[in-house]
């Protein structure tokens, strides 16, 4: 099972006094443990240079009593050696054949001892730990020499026990001395650490303020002096001048004769030769203090200029996005796949969406794009030369409708030529191209007009003639007979092209409009009145939906009961004879826009898209040659030009058409036209 | 992070420690027993034995080393079992040949005559000096700085430090020399003789040296005794007295003849041009060794028969 030992989190004071303990601790060690070895390693070696020394010294002295004999005299020396010290425990001295001559000890020699440490002629002294069992005794065996005859060996057995007590003296003076340097640095320490954290905790706490938000902190001393009373500056645009808080060193455009503006990246290095940074720099600490100090007054200032920076470009931003919401014209921004990534309202009203959402999660330029038939025909173009503008395109807006625009778009990159998006306007243009159409349909009728007018007269009198003498002949022939027959028929075809002359004198004359109030839903009533049977007969039916809140229309009502006649004679003709069908009329009033809506909506076969433009145009029919004149909806696009009013028609092949008539009423006082 | 740093710290203090005690080396420890124990002491050589011994002129150790070779040879050439024995005194050394304990005596010649004349000692050969002189002679030295002392006239009144009494060289030879020069015993401040036991001769020198006495008398060769003891240009050699027989072998009285001449035959056959030889003499500072008589010490009589000195006393 693993020990787990308590995390304890140690304060700045703590590491410190852990720090000088541990240093002083291991220094104590290191210091006992060197010394200890040292010392022991010198008292060893005094140890076998004494030993060796009094053995050597021996055997010299031993020399004579050997020669002579002299066992008194060896007895003597042997005894001197002994006395001299407390660790000597024996010595003896032994002849060349290993014989004992003398020794100090009581009740007989130690027999072991005798070669237990042998020494060989070449060597001075040889040095043998013996363990006796009470003793552990260092025996030095020196051989006595005189000449190069060996006369015997000297033996003297020290002990060990005073170089050990040195050494624990010792090392119980280094501990004491390393408890007393743990006190000494212990309060050194605390006066120390008491210093630092104090300035520490002052960071801190001007660090916590800023954290807080408050910038207008100061944890650095306030300057006793300040830089201009040092070097007797007078310059009262420096930042620096007369604050006891700002350094100079650390600021920006300071205007102190020692700055070197081009140096600025060094400047406190250039600082230091400086009367001003010798008198006020300080320590590692204060150094921190301050340059915090100067973080966030630059921080306070970059903060203050960022605000300003920010209501500019929020204002700035209201402004174009100001102009962006409230352009008439669609404004929107695609990702290069084409999907929005914006838009203005009036795309999204282009667009007959909801919302922005649903543009932006469901449109895509590419599924609205009818000519040219895809989105990236358009970026091929714009990869081209970089834009396009006023590029006429058909769109389908989501509710359906066809709109003729001007597309104008640039492309956006980043720096390395990466397409990032498009940028672009819309130009809705239906309205006016559908202006220009009518405008081109009215100037072609009144060219058509005045050429059938001049056209129609001059064939009325030929034709009047052809007629006249025609039914003269009739009178004259018999009723039934080949030529009878024949003059019928001419008179059958005078007929027809007097018939088509009248009514292109009609179209071309510039009757006078009779203007009088009139209800339009009993107009069209008494129209569908004289039609209506003929239609029922048809298996026709004509429901009507009257808005009985219509305004009096001033028009002429004949000339209007002659538009919704051609409308309905048009709309019946438009079924089979074989299939009922049925037509809705339908009066509605747009009160915003002062407009009497007339619509009359057919079940027939529809109007085909090539030719929904042309069925306005005089002459234009589908009808069989002799069936029409082609002149019905012409005549009737006229009259209601007249009335300033206009006609349209939707239609969709097989499913039939919608013509619809727009009046506009001028709204007097009380509602009333 | 902090766990790792104090893993660290720990193994290098580990290692420190390790490093420590590594470099304490302990030799193995022998145990013994103590208590087994026996009587021991000085184990005297059983037999006969032929005892040789060297005048104490010097230390037992000069003794020893110059003469050790040398008996050495005899034993081998001899057969016979020889022992050297060191007497401490000049005295003492007389009163052993005189109780018959010394049976081949090296002695000086004045110590010869004496035995001679008390002890009934027989000179049978005198040795040749390290240098080629069959005789030897005195020398009196002083410290070279010594200016009041410029000849052997100028040691009147001095301090004298001698060898022995008996000393042929280092004190008779001398006393000879200065009463030559009119100059008596009663003339000198003080006459000193070096203590012993043994290496008299040194100590003269080095009481000289010293500045213990004003002159000393030693025999010649001394000085190269211990010329490795002190700084030899801090003596000089004051005077020298003539030349006289140098040292002598003798038999003591109860020396058997047949002993007697394997002995003189022994010695007289040293060779110093064999090489073996060489090495023994050069040992024993000696030539050679040559036959003599007792007649070739009369010079020496005569001198103690002028110094007055009483060869019983």
């Amino acid at each position: 099972m693993k020990l787990e030992l308590p995390q304890i989190k140690l304060g700045f004071r703590g590491k410190v006094y852990l720090g000088i303990i541990s240093i002083i601790l291991l220094s104590g060690f290191l210091m006992a443990l060197s010394v200890s070895t040292l010392v022991s390693e010198a008292l060893s070696r005094e140890f076998k240079n004494r030993g060796t020394s009094l053995a050597v010294n021996l055997a010299a002295r031993s020399q004579d009593p050997i020669l002579t004999m002299d066992s008194l005299r060896m007895k003597d020396l042997i005894t001197q050696v002994v006395n001299s010290g407390d660790d000597i425990l024996y010595a003896f001295i032994l002849d060349d054949k290993g014989q004992v001559l003398s020794h100090n000890f009581d009740g007989g020699f130690p027999v072991e001892l005798k070669t237990a440490n042998t020494v060989s002629e070449n060597q001075d002294c040889n040095i043998r730990r013996l363990d006796t069992g009470e003793y552990l005794v260092h025996d030095f065996a020196t051989p006595i020499f005189i000449g190069n005859h060996r006369l015997g060996t000297v033996r003297i057995g020290l002990l060990g026990t005073k170089a050990r007590e040195t050494i624990q003296n010792l090392l119980s003076m280094i501990l004491m001395l390393t408890g007393l340097s743990i006190l000494i640095a212990g309060l050194a320490g605390a006066a120390f650490a008491d210093q630092v954290t104090k300035r520490i905790k002052t960071l801190q706490q001007a660090s916590e303020e800023v954290l807080r938000g408050n910038l207008d902190v100061q944890s650095a001393p306030a300057l006793k002096k300040t830089c201009s009373e040092l070097i007797n500056c007078n310059n009262t645009a420096c930042p620096a001048y007369g604050s006891n808080r700002r350094r100079c060193w650390y600021l920006v455009g300071t205007m102190s004769p020692n700055y070197i503006e081009r140096k600025r990246a060094n400047r406190v290095k250039n600082c230091k030769d400086c009367a001003v940074y010798k008198a006020n720099s300080g320590d590692e600490i204060q150094h921190l203090a301050e340059s915090f100090d100067a973080m966030t007054m630059a921080l306070k200032d970059h903060i203050s200029r960022l605000a300003q920076s920010k209501a500019t470009l929020e204002k700035s931003e209201r402004k174009y996005r100001r102009i962006f919401e409230a352009s008439m014209d669609t404004i929107f921004v695609a990702d290069p796949q084409g999907n929005f990534l914006d838009i203005n309202q009036a795309g999204i009203a282009m667009l007959g969406c909801e919302s922005k959402e649903i543009v932006l999660q469901s449109v895509n330029l590419d599924d609205i794009l009818l000519e040219p038939d895809s989105f990236q025909a358009l970026c091929e173009e714009i990869a081209c030369k970089s834009f396009i503008k006023d590029r006429e395109c058909t769109l389908r807006a989501m509710n359906g409708h066809e709109l003729q625009v001007l597309f104008s778009c640039t492309a956006h990159t980043d720096g390395k030529g990466r397409l990032i998006s498009y940028e672009g306007i819309v130009k809705d243009i239906t309205r006016r191209r559908n202006m220009e159409r009518q405008l081109l349909q009215a100037d072609k009728l009144a060219s058509i007009g005045q050429l059938s007018a001049g056209v129609a007269h001059e064939i009325n009198n030929p034709l009047g003639l052809i007629l006249g003498y025609t039914q003269l002949l009739l009178r004259g022939e018999r009723n039934g007979s080949q030529n009878y027959k024949d003059l019928k028929t001419i008179e059958k075809h005078a007929r027809n092209c007097k018939a088509i002359v009248e009514a292109l004198l009609s179209f071309a004359r510039r009757t006078e409009t009779k203007r009088v109030p009139i209800d339009i839903n009993q107009t069209i009533q008494k129209v569908v009145a004289v039609v209506e049977r003929q239609f029922e007969l048809d298996n026709v039916h004509i429901d009507t939906h009257f808005d009985e809140t219509i305004p009096l229309f001033t028009g002429d009502a004949e000339k209007l009961k002659q538009v919704f006649m051609n409308l309905l004679m048009n709309a019946r003709q438009a079924m089979s004879k074989s299939n009922a069908g049925q037509i809705v009329i339908s009066t509605a009033f747009a009160r915003p826009q002062g407009e009497i809506h007339v619509t009359i909506q057919d079940t027939g076969s529809g109007i085909p898209r090539k030719i929904i433009n042309k069925i306005f145009d005089p002459f234009f029919t589908t009808k069989p040659t002799g069936r029409g004149t082609g002149l019905g909806l012409s005549i009737s696009y006229g009259i209601i030009k007249e009335h300033n009013g206009q006609i349209s028609v939707q239609s969709e092949p097989g499913k039939g058409s919608t013509f619809t008539v727009t009046l506009p009423v001028c709204l007097a006082e009380g509602g009333q036209a | 992070m902090k766990a790792t740093n104090g893993k660290k710290a720990f193994f290098i203090l580990f290692v420190l420690s390790g490093l420590f005690v590594a470099c304490s080396k302990e030799e193995p420890v022998k145990k013994i027993d103590m208590s087994k124990r026996e009587t021991v002491g000085i184990q005297e050589e059983q037999g006969h034995f032929i005892t040789y011994a060297y005048l104490p002129q010097y230390s037992h150790n000069v003794s020893y080393q110059r003469h050790y070779l040398l008996i050495e040879y005899l034993k081998k050439k001899t057969g016979l079992n020889i022992r050297q024995i060191f007497p401490d005194t000049f005295d003492e050394y007389m009163r052993m040949v005189g109780e018959g304990r010394i049976d081949i005596s090296f002695s000086n010649p004045f110590v010869y005559v004496k035995i001679a004349h008390r002890n009934g000692a027989t000179a049978f050969a005198r040795i040749v000096e390290i240098y080629g002189k069959k005789d030897f002679r005195g020398q009196i030295i002083c410290r070279a700085d010594n200016r009041q002392i410029k000849n052997i006239e100028d040691c009147k009144g001095k301090s004298w430090c001698a060898v022995d009494p008996a000393s042929a060289g280092g004190y008779l030879y001398a006393l000879g020399l200065f009463m030559d020069h009119g100059i008596r015993k009663e003339d000198f401040r003080e006459i000193t003789f070096a203590p012993g036991p043994g290496g008299k001769q040194e100590k003269v020198v080095l009481d000289v040296y010293a500045g213990k006495c004003d002159i000393g008398s030693i025999r010649e060769g001394t000085l190269n005794v211990v010329a490795d003891k002190i700084d030899m240009n801090q003596i000089r050699v004051i005077a020298q007295t003539r030349w006289y027989p140098g040292w002598v072998y003798a038999f003591g009285r109860k020396v058997n003849p047949k002993i007697a001449k394997k002995i003189k035959s022994a010695l007289l056959s040293l060779d110093y041009d064999n090489p073996e030889h060489k090495q023994i003499l050069d040992a024993a500072c000696i030539r050679g060794i040559i036959p003599c008589k007792d007649s070739d010490f009369n010079p020496v009589r005569n001198l103690a028969a002028r110094l007055k000195i009483d060869l019983d006393e």
